[in-house]
């Protein structure tokens, strides 16, 4: 109770390190608190007043009366709600292979050394030194109709003519996963370290068996790295722009095309704005809803540790 | 009192030398065409610096990016010429972006023809056509020689089933695509007003199709990599392409090319008039004009420039001024306002 009272009557010498903490503290966020409301907040502001105003041909502005068309467009339609769910289970499908993918491979770079971790470790930041654009030509040159897999599979019989394999939905998850399994590698490696080998060691004599050892020990234990990363491959995917429309092109409805189309192509910002404010609550809420879950698992695996 | 008086002189003076000071670079948009911005940077861009000591600033970039971005600089644009497709012009300027050209402060622009000169409502020439572009059909003459696959001759030809997975179309949201989409129309009993016709004829080229292109860029990747034989796009590619050194003929069909010419307007509102009225000049001159035929392939509106070519420069065009009859001019006014609506059921339907 003294301890309470003297926390909420703080003495002078103390406001004055507090306040001087925050003007240190401030001095050093000032610069990207800056940048944010400038090309972050603003333009959020105007993005959101575009999205309540209706198309109007000619000198755009954002000051016509507010009405909620573009929203009953979007909701109204088949079309852009399959496109909606199209770009949900892109994200989904692009997150679970990606962490599929990655976790094993974090999980060996945390235990090998020397040549091999480097080699595993150039491995993961090659990717992200090379332009977007070049690795995904690779891919389209690869997966073209009369491309190299195609040639090869139709010369051995097991495929009959061309296929349509560029532009459909699986390619692009498997070349958004190749693009973003590398993020999710460092930041899974990084929790995944910080799992002491003894507690494995020590769920093994207790007899535990590897899928235990993974399902009940290791994943509760990595659940923050999981949800990191799923969060940033996720929001990474749903929100990428050039892998669909040079992978899979109009074939594969997703929300960013139909949001450049209509910036660009047709000139109607309001619709342009409101289909982007659906994407960015989408995926605002499922990253809050999956930070939540995440924090009631990493209080498990808080309790597991004990 | 006197020397606020002079003050204000001075100051109005001050002012007025600023405005004459302010014209140091002129920014123009150039449309996509091959070496475009190169002649334009070698040949005009030289002249101006000498006449007016003004700098050229060019940028290529697509019609609908050039509205775009004129739009988005409001009252005050710092583009003093926009070179767009005629028919993305057309609406621009009936959205007010463009001021009338007046062709005795471009006496080259006189040569033009009356087909190449738009004019608003109150009849002032506000779009200028800079090139003829026909639609049609390339394809790669090699790859259909050893195919023994004969020469396209018409839009129906798109159909054959020799050309299964080997076809390259472009969508509505390119002037190209959509000029081949109301030509299929035509050719299907509809036209501007009644598009359906258009869209089934599409649908039925679909096993076809290898790719719809949004950029030229992608149709040359593809023909280069030997992917795609024959494509529907403008007359200027195909000389591109066989400059590259592939082997591609451009086809005017039998039911006739649309046309889709570029075009040029002054922008409302921009600095650097003067200057912008010599860089007209010289673009319509007859040595520029001839220099684009054979750099860039993109056949001259200007009948005295053709001249300046030889026959077998002529020839090599993917449309000569012979041509120019076989050309198939739509209602741009009706297709401009329809075409968002076209767009947008393309990216539904078509697949």
């Amino acid at each position: 109770m003294a301890d309470l009272t003297a926390s909420t009557l703080p003495t002078p010498g103390r406001t004055a390190r507090g306040l001087s903490a925050n003007i240190t503290a401030l001095m050093f966020t000032a610069p990207i608190i800056l940048l944010l409301i400038v090309f972050f907040a603003v333009p959020l502001f105007d993005l959101f007043g575009f999205s309540f105003t209706a198309y109007r041909p000619g000198p755009r502005t954002s000051d016509g009366p507010a009405t909620l068309v573009n929203f009953t467009a979007i909701f109204g339609d088949p079309f852009y709600l399959a496109m909606i769910a199209n770009s949900l289970v892109l994200g989904l499908l692009t997150v679970v292979t990606t962490l599929l993918v990655g976790y094993p491979v974090a999980f060996y770079l945390t235990r090998a050394s020397g040549w091999e971790r480097t080699l595993i470790s150039v491995a993961c930041l090659l990717p992200i030194f090379v332009n977007l654009i070049v690795g995904i030509l690779g891919w389209y040159i690869l997966l073209l109709p009369f491309g190299v897999f195609q040639q090869i599979l139709s010369s051995v019989g097991l495929v009959d003519g061309p296929l349509p394999w560029l532009r459909s939905f699986w390619t692009l998850v498997a070349v958004l996963t190749y693009e973003h399994v590398p993020f999710a590698i460092l930041i899974l490696a990084s929790t995944i370290q910080a799992v002491p080998q003894d507690k494995i060691n020590a769920a093994r004599i207790l007899g535990a068996s590897t899928p235990r050892i993974v399902w009940n020990l290791m994943l509760p234990l990595t659940a923050p790295g999981l949800v990191a990363s799923a969060i940033l491959v996720f929001s990474l995917s749903v929100s990428s722009y050039l892998i669909p429309i040079l992978i899979s092109g109009p074939r594969t409805q997703v929300l960013p095309i139909a949001i450049f189309s209509y910036a660009s192509e047709l000139m109607n910002w309001p619709m342009a704005s409101a289909l982007a404010l659906v994407l960015l609550i989408v995926v605002a809420t499922i990253t809050y809803a999956a930070a939540a879950v995440a924090n009631r698992v990493t209080r498990r695996g808080q309790w597991e540790m004990v | 009192m006197a020397a606020i008086v002079g003050l204000g002189i001075s100051c109005l003076a001050v002012n007025q030398l600023q405005a004459q000071e302010a014209c140091t670079s002129m920014q123009v948009f150039l449309g996509i065409a091959p070496n475009h911005r190169e002649n334009v940077m070698e040949y005009i861009a030289p002249k101006l610096k000498e006449k007016y000591n003004v700098e050229l600033v060019a940028e290529a970039i697509g019609s609908a990016n050039m509205v775009e971005r004129i739009t988005a600089q409001g009252a005050n644009p710092r583009i003093s010429i926009a070179q767009w497709d005629v028919p993305i012009g057309l609406t621009a300027c009936e959205q007010g972006l463009c001021k009338p050209i007046d062709a005795n402060r471009a006496p080259n622009t006189k040569n033009l023809a009356d087909w190449a000169v738009t004019k608003d409502k109150d009849g002032n020439p506000n779009v200028l056509a800079t090139n003829v572009l026909g639609v049609g059909i390339i394809y790669d003459e090699e790859q259909f020689k050893k195919n023994n696959m004969a020469p396209p001759k018409s839009w129906t030809d798109l159909n054959r089933p020799d050309m299964k997975g080997r076809l390259a179309i472009t969508a509505p949201q390119s002037t190209m695509g959509t000029a081949a989409l109301v030509m299929l129309a035509k050719n299907n009993g509809g036209g501007e007003a009644n598009i359906d016709p258009g869209f089934d004829a599409t649908k039925k080229l679909l096993p076809n199709i290898h790719t719809v292109f949004t950029w030229t860029s992608e149709l040359s990747n593809l023909m280069q990599l030997g992917e795609v034989w024959a494509a529907v796009t403008s007359s200027n590619i195909a000389p591109a392409l066989r400059a590259q050194g592939i082997p591609m003929k451009f086809v005017i069909p039998q039911e006739g090319s649309p046309t889709v010419n570029g075009g040029l307007s002054l922008v409302k509102g921009a600095p650097c008039e003067e200057a912008a009225y010599e860089y007209i000049n010289l673009y319509y001159s007859d040595e520029f004009q001839a220099l684009r035929m054979r750099k860039g392939a993109t056949a001259s509106p200007s009948a005295s420039a053709w001249s300046k070519l030889t026959p077998e420069e002529q020839a090599g065009m993917g449309l000569t001024a012979n041509d120019f009859s076989k050309l198939v001019n739509f209602d741009w006014r009706a297709i401009n306002a329809a075409r968002p609506g076209w767009i947008e059921r393309w990216q539904r339907e078509v697949r």
